[in-house]
């Protein structure tokens, strides 16, 4: 008899998730197609969320129908519940194992979820029914991305452009690959020309903005996100570049808005959420940090890869809160060592607390590195004329000379208005090292500032000969295009 | 036949661009032959490419990759390789790169596809659902297991567990309703309703009506009055897409637990599925499903009679609707009287072959129908 009753329990279980109805035969087919109406013209305004409920009854009814099944996919993946789109997309492909676009989104899904191996045969599958096709080489790109295999992923990314040289989503990976590789250069052609084949694609604008706002190039990468998120203002991707923008330029009010919208849109936004976790980290509120990593981590829909990473970085929240908690109540009670202050200021540094880190430290008294380290705490505090005061003396005092101490102080003159003198730092510093490269765009700075345009510009192709990719080398660029329209760069 | 057998190494994963000049080929090309592109492989499987070239001398080597690393290099024909592709069915992507000995080369690439088989137990247990008749064909009742011997390829099996099934039935009722069911529709809705009256107060059903589209009618149920509406409202319109209405049948019950069986009816060949009918025989096999089969009129008898006899069940054939109510009486008599049979297989080996399935009776007037086999393909079978 128990054996029974489990069979029982298990079938009513069963049943348990099921939203059961009956109906006659005409009311369904009816109800269908208008259901199928309904989700996939959701899909097409871009609103996934809406579009999932009737596409799921649409294909819970209409049981051979590829649409209701293929457009259902594509939602759930929209609405990043990838797992859901791979069920929905392999009854799709049963239905036309031929269709090729649906062969590349299952491909996108198994990507999605970290499965590379599962990602691979979908879009090989693709490029057997049309060689050459470029949303499957695209495909197989990001599968060699994936495995780490980074020249056979660009030799394929520039193979689905020749085979499509309007394909905006190669262009945009390859300029993603670029961006992550830090080369900013690069990266910034390419999505250029991803958002002039396809003005309207909001990936592309996407990655743009945050290579504008990696290049320093602020207003740009504000810009291009704002166009994004007004094409596509139902992706919380947008929001979640601009709050990362916006962040870098240490604008934490409009970052946390940001966040917070693209939040608004989907409340486990795992970006929105590490974003607004970072914030709460900067201003010392740990516990909200951790409130949102658990609510990003809660969400079932995450991705196996994207989840160790949330974890990861939970957890050196936690151990930070345990050192900054313990630092803390030593530096109150009197009690902390020099050793205490160091690792307090340190912490004070990377939440971007450089006036508080640079008390800290200068109360331990500090010698070599963490004098250096002083320096540069009193420069982002905005503390220029101590910050020169160390530089110029560790700078005399270095022994072999050093470059980059030069460079150093020569920025804080500049800041502190004496481009002259900052001149002479730049001059030094090249004198000691000829490559250095910041030494040469800050010296065309310089030359730039007290009004001589012919040596800024010698300065500056000097830099770009000798670092054609380097970080700078847009803005100078740029700036050359500015001064001296007439040479080339 | 030498063979280089070579370290398994990370090789460029995506064949050169064979953007050859045909010119400059000759006609060399390879095809892979096996496996088929689509089927699907597990275990130790034979990887086999075709190379054609002006003389088999132009041939330099062929090399077999599997997920982009070289397995094997194959120098002189046939061109083939064993690779174990493990127990876990997945989807592979072979691929074979003939070069010639003038320094071109050609390729060709297959995907395999992966097999979905629901699975409940860890341990290999099988599970049967078995019917006896005698020569009159009537239904034997009150067997013990001792009736009863199983063979796995011809190997016996010692059964574990033996009774007579009275458990709730969960139950696919699928209706043709294309235009030529249109003269027989009020006869096909009454015997149709008269079965789900059958059907015990446990017991779940939901229906499935079809022409080139198909659609649920009632999603799983134990109300009697729901079902009825249901196959009682069917309008006779369109094609026949019969395979995808067993298909998204088979579909719908993947995933519950215990005795499931697929009650259709059709009146006519498949004219307008998507699925061909090697897909539905493999999802016949892949599942523990018994599928009744009624074909009423002139119809592919050799179709529905192995589909449904693959899963233990059986098809019926009638001339006039008017026959169609005995037919669902009788069906309903067989699902009342079937006995639950369970062994530990002594497989060992989970390649994914089909393992042939036999149920014999000590008593030779006795007929068994029981499932004919299933894959062997691990946690596939407890079922």
């Amino acid at each position: 008899m128990r054996r029974e009753a489990t069979a029982l329990v298990l079938v009513i279980a069963g049943f348990a998730a099921r939203e059961a109805f009956a109906a006659k035969a005409g009311d369904v087919r009816k109800e269908a197609f208008r259901l199928l109406n309904e989700g996939v013209a959701a899909y097409n305004r871009g609103d996934y969320t809406a579009a999932i409920p009737p596409l799921q009854k649409a294909a819970a009814t209409a049981l051979n129908s590829f649409p209701a099944h293929y457009f259902l996919g594509l939602s759930l993946a929209g609405d990043r519940r990838y797992n859901e789109a791979i069920d929905a997309y392999t009854i799709a492909l049963d239905l036309d194992p031929a269709h090729l676009q649906a062969n590349v989104s299952m491909g996108d899904a198994w990507l999605a979820v970290g499965n590379v191996d599962e990602a691979a045969p979908c879009y090989v599958r693709a490029g057997k029914l049309r060689p050459e096709f470029a949303p499957a080489l695209d495909g197989l790109a990001r599968v060699m991305e994936a495995r780490a295999d980074t020249d056979q992923a660009i030799a394929l990314y520039n193979r689905a452009l020749a085979s499509d040289k309007g394909f905006a989503p190669a262009y945009t990976h390859l300029g993603d690959l670029y961006l992550r590789a830090g080369k900013l250069d690069e990266a910034v052609k390419l999505l250029v020309e991803a958002v002039s084949v396809r003005p309207d694609f909001g990936p592309g604008l996407n990655r743009l903005a945050l290579a504008y706002g990696r290049l320093g190039f602020s207003n740009e990468a504000v810009a291009t996100i704002r166009k994004a998120i007004e094409l596509e203002p139902k992706d919380p991707a947008h929001r979640d570049t601009l709050g990362e923008v916006l962040l870098g330029m240490g604008q934490l009010t409009g970052a946390e808005a940001s966040f917070q919208a693209a939040i608004a849109i989907d409340p486990a936004d795992p970006k929105g959420r590490a974003g607004l976790a970072e914030i709460a980290r900067r201003k010392g509120d740990y516990a909200k940090a951790l409130e949102h990593f658990d609510a990003a981590l809660a969400d079932p829909r995450l991705p196996r890869s994207r989840r160790e990473q949330l974890a990861k970085l939970r957890e050196s929240v936690v151990a930070e809160q345990a050192a900054a908690t313990a630092l803390e109540a030593r530096v109150a009670s009197g009690s902390a060592s020099p050793e205490d202050r160091v690792s307090l200021s340190a912490l004070e540094a990377g939440k971007g607390h450089y006036e508080r880190a640079a008390d800290l430290l200068s109360a331990t008294g500090p010698k070599g590195a963490d004098r250096e380290k002083l320096a540069f705490y009193l420069f982002r505090a905005g503390r220029f004329r101590d910050a020169h005061g160390i530089y110029a003396e560790l700078a005399a005092s270095a022994t072999p000379k050093r470059a980059d101490l030069e460079v150093n102080d020569g920025a804080t003159l500049a800041r502190l208005g004496d481009d002259a003198k900052a001149k002479e730092a730049f001059e030094r510093a090249l004198a000691i090292d000829p490559e250095q490269p910041l030494g040469r765009v800050y010296l065309g700075n310089s030359f730039l500032r007290q009004g001589d345009t012919a040596s800024a510009a010698t300065a500056y192709r000097a830099y770009l000969e000798a670092h054609p990719s380097g970080s700078a080398a847009e803005q100078v660029r740029r700036v050359l295009a500015e001064i001296a329209p007439e040479a080339k760069p | 036949m030498k063979r280089l057998l070579i370290a398994i190494l990370a090789l460029a994963a995506l064949a050169p661009a064979v953007a050859q000049d045909a010119e400059k080929r000759r006609g060399f090309a390879i095809h892979i032959t096996a496996p088929a592109a689509d089927d699907f492989v597990l275990g130790r499987t034979k990887i086999e490419a075709a190379v054609t070239a002006e003389t088999p001398a132009d041939v330099d080597r062929v090399e077999f990759f599997v997920k982009d690393k070289v397995v094997f290099v194959d120098r002189e024909p046939p061109y083939e390789c064993i690779f174990d592709f493990g127990e876990q069915s997945k989807a592979w992507v072979i691929r074979a790169i003939a070069y010639h000995r003038e320094g071109f080369s050609v390729s060709d690439v297959i995907v395999t596809r992966k097999i979905t088989i629901e699975s409940f137990e860890e341990v290999n247990r099988v599970i049967l659902w078995v019917t006896v008749t005698d020569k009159s064909d009537h239904l034997i009742e009150n067997l013990g297991k001792e009736s009863f011997t199983v063979f796995e390829d011809g190997a016996p099996q010692t059964i574990r567990e033996f009774f007579r099934e009275e458990r709730p039935i969960t139950m696919a009722i699928v209706l043709d309703s294309s235009g030529s069911m249109r003269e027989q529709l009020k006869e096909v809705h009454d015997a149709a309703a008269s079965f789900v009256d059958t059907l015990r107060p446990e017991d779940h059903a939901l229906v499935i009506d079809f022409d080139d589209k198909v659609f649920l009618l009632s999603d799983l149920t134990s109300d009697h009055d729901a079902l009825k509406e249901s196959v009682s409202s069917t309008e006779a319109l369109g094609a026949t897409a019969l395979y995808d209405a067993i298909h998204a049948a088979f579909r719908k019950l993947r995933g519950i637990e215990g005795r499931k069986a697929i009650v259709l009816l059709s009146d006519g060949d498949d004219t307008s599925s998507q699925y061909a009918y090697d897909r539905i025989l493999e999802e016949a096999k892949a599942q523990s499903v018994l599928l009744y089969a009624i074909g009423l009129g002139d119809v592919k008898k050799s179709v529905m009679k192995d589909l449904s006899e693959t899963t233990g069940g059986r098809a019926f054939f009638v001339g006039k609707a008017s026959q169609l109510g005995d037919v669902y009486r009788r069906i309903a008599e067989e699902l009342r009287l079937q006995y639950y049979l369970s062994y530990s297989t002594t497989n060992t080996k989970w390649d994914g072959r089909f393992i042939k399935l036999e149920v014999k009776s000590k008593n030779s007037d006795w007929s068994v129908r029981a499932r004919r086999g299933y894959f062997a393909i691990r946690g596939s079978v407890g079922k």
